[in-house]
This record gives structure tokens, C-alpha cells and sequence, in this order.
């Protein structure tokens, strides 16, 4: 939730949150399946709560992450939610996680290479 | 001893809003099982499925695997799915993380036969479930019954999982 001072998280704001979550991995590197799984996370999130302009209200999201309630003022989606949209969101994560991790370079390199891209 | 809501898929098609009060949110106790997957947590919590443990004959099976059901809960996140009866197993009475019908991707392949590390997940579950194995590790369990139910799984997921 610090990643960012507004009341919303975009795409970059959970892609930076994913840079830091796996730094601190307490189980290792994370490997391209995993890391795949991990941003598809950051995907369904950002769709299922984040509407149609993909911003997340961080209210909605510590209560969903935190206490695993749901608001009586959230509003479920409804366009029906695919693969094919996940997917390429999270190569969108993808990418800003590369930028992020080239420009700082005391974060560890981890595997890049997209799961589903072999 | 695990504490489980028991509702009828009857009164699952009445109101499957979150907000009714069929669905509020309801807190777990010590005893209730939860998952490292906040998907998972939030239908657990507000009622959305419930796990079929006494149906299980065996004592030691039991103890291993608890298949879940998730009912209604696919008309919260909205996936590619029209009706969902899925099944869930767990291993040493822990949830097994993204398998849930909100988050289905072709990864669920290999549905009930993998182990995802908390590592994956923005929640902040690692205190409650350290990562016991690192994650390049994908686990294999040997049970041939949830060999079975993953191809089963996956067969009658993937096409609908489509969208």
C-alpha cells in the first residue's frame, strides 16, 4: 500500500509491489511459473477491482488482501474475465518489472523469461 | 477440528450478492481453515464455499485432503465461467494457493498436483505459511486419487476457462 501516496494503485504501482514482494521472497528466486502466477495475480486484481480504467481503490484492496472481506461498496465486474486479458496484462507487469529491476541495480536480476512465452 | 459453513446451493441462486445477509462477512475463528490465496479467503469468509470433509471415509485420507467446493462465488470475481463446481485439495490441512475458480489460468493444468509458494501472492501470509519448500520446487503428490481428479479437472475446466 506505500507504494504509492494516492488513494489508487494502477499497473505500475503493483508492479512495484511485485518487485519488492519477490526481494523478499523468504523461498528462494522465484521461478518463471511461479513469477507468471504471481503477475496474473496482479492482473485478476487489477480487473476485478480495479473497473474499467484498472485502478484499485486501496481501501477495496487491504481489505480484500488483509482481511479477506470484501466491501459492501465494491462493485463486482461485469465484463466476464479471461486468460487472454490476464496474460497480457501481466506481461505489462512484466515489463515495467524489467525497467524497475535495470534501473536499480542492487535488486537481484531474477528469471525474466515469460512462462508461457516458451 | 475444523469449523465449516454448510450452505445449500438452493439458497446460493436466492442471493449471491456480497453484500446480502446470507453472504456477510464473518470473520475465521482459530479453528477455520484459510489459505495463503486472498481469493480463497474472501469466499471462505462470506460463506461461498464450504468443505465436503465428512464425506471423506478415510481417517488418514481425511487428514490430507480437503476437496472444497466453491459455489457461487465465481459470480463475485466474474471469471470466464459459467457454472463452477470446483474442487479443491489441500495437503496437511493447508489450502492449496490459486486454484480457485478466480484464479484459473491454463496453469490450473496441473490443478490439484502443484504447490505454490505464499512467495506468489501480494497478501502478506508468510508468517502464517512460511514457504516450506523453495520456489523452484513444484511438489508432485503422489496420491493417484488427486493424479486423477487434476485430469479430470482439467478437462472439464479448460474449455470454459476460455474466454
Amino acid at each position: 500500500m506505500g507504494v504509492s501516496p494516492g488513494t489508487f494503485l494502477g499497473l505500475e504501482d503493483l508492479a512495484v509491489a511485485r518487485v519488492i514482494r519477490e526481494y523478499q521472497a523468504v523461498g528462494g528466486p522465484l521461478s518463471s511459473f511461479h513469477a507468471e502466477i504471481a503477475r496474473a495475480e496482479s492482473g485478476l486484481i487489477l480487473q476485478v477491482f480495479g473497473g474499467e480504467n484498472h485502478e484499485v481503490d486501496k481501501d477495496i484492496l487491504r481489505a480484500w488482501l488483509v482481511d479477506g472481506r470484501l466491501p459492501d461498496y465494491w462493485e463486482p465486474p461485469r465484463r466476464r474475465i479471461g486468460i487472454r486479458t490476464t496474460w497480457s496484462i501481466g506481461r505489462r507487469i512484466a515489463d515495467v518489472m524489467n525497467s524497475i529491476r535495470n534501473r536499480l541495480d542492487f535488486l537481484p536480476q531474477v528469471a525474466t523469461r515469460s512462462f508461457h512465452s516458451r | 477440528m475444523h469449523s465449516v459453513t454448510v450452505i445449500g446451493a438452493s439458497a446460493l441462486k436466492l442471493n449471491m450478492s456480497h453484500t446480502s445477509t446470507l453472504h456477510s462477512f464473518i470473520p475465521p475463528s482459530p479453528f477455520d481453515l484459510r489459505s495463503p490465496c486472498p481469493a480463497l479467503n474472501a469466499l471462505a469468509n462470506h460463506g461461498y464455499m464450504y468443505a465436503v470433509i465428512s464425506l471423506i471415509q478415510s481417517v488418514k485420507l481425511r487428514n490430507k485432503l480437503v476437496p472444497v467446493i466453491v459455489t457461487a462465488g465465481v459470480s463475485l470475481y466474474k471469471p470466464s465461467l459459467r457454472q463452477s463446481n470446483v474442487y479443491i485439495i489441500s495437503q496437511n490441512r493447508r489450502l492449496i494457493s490459486w486454484f480457485s475458480p478466480a484464479f484459473f489460468s491454463a496453469e490450473t493444468v496441473e490443478l490439484s498436483t502443484l504447490i505454490v509458494s505464499p512467495d506468489t501472492t501480494l497478501s502478506n501470509t508468510t508468517r502464517r505459511y512460511p514457504a516450506r519448500m523453495p520456489n523452484r520446487q513444484i511438489t508432485i503428490l503422489p496420491s493417484l486419487q488427486i493424479l486423477i481428479s487434476s485430469i479430470s479437472l482439467w478437462a472439464c475446466l479448460l474449455v470454459p476457462f476460455w474466454g
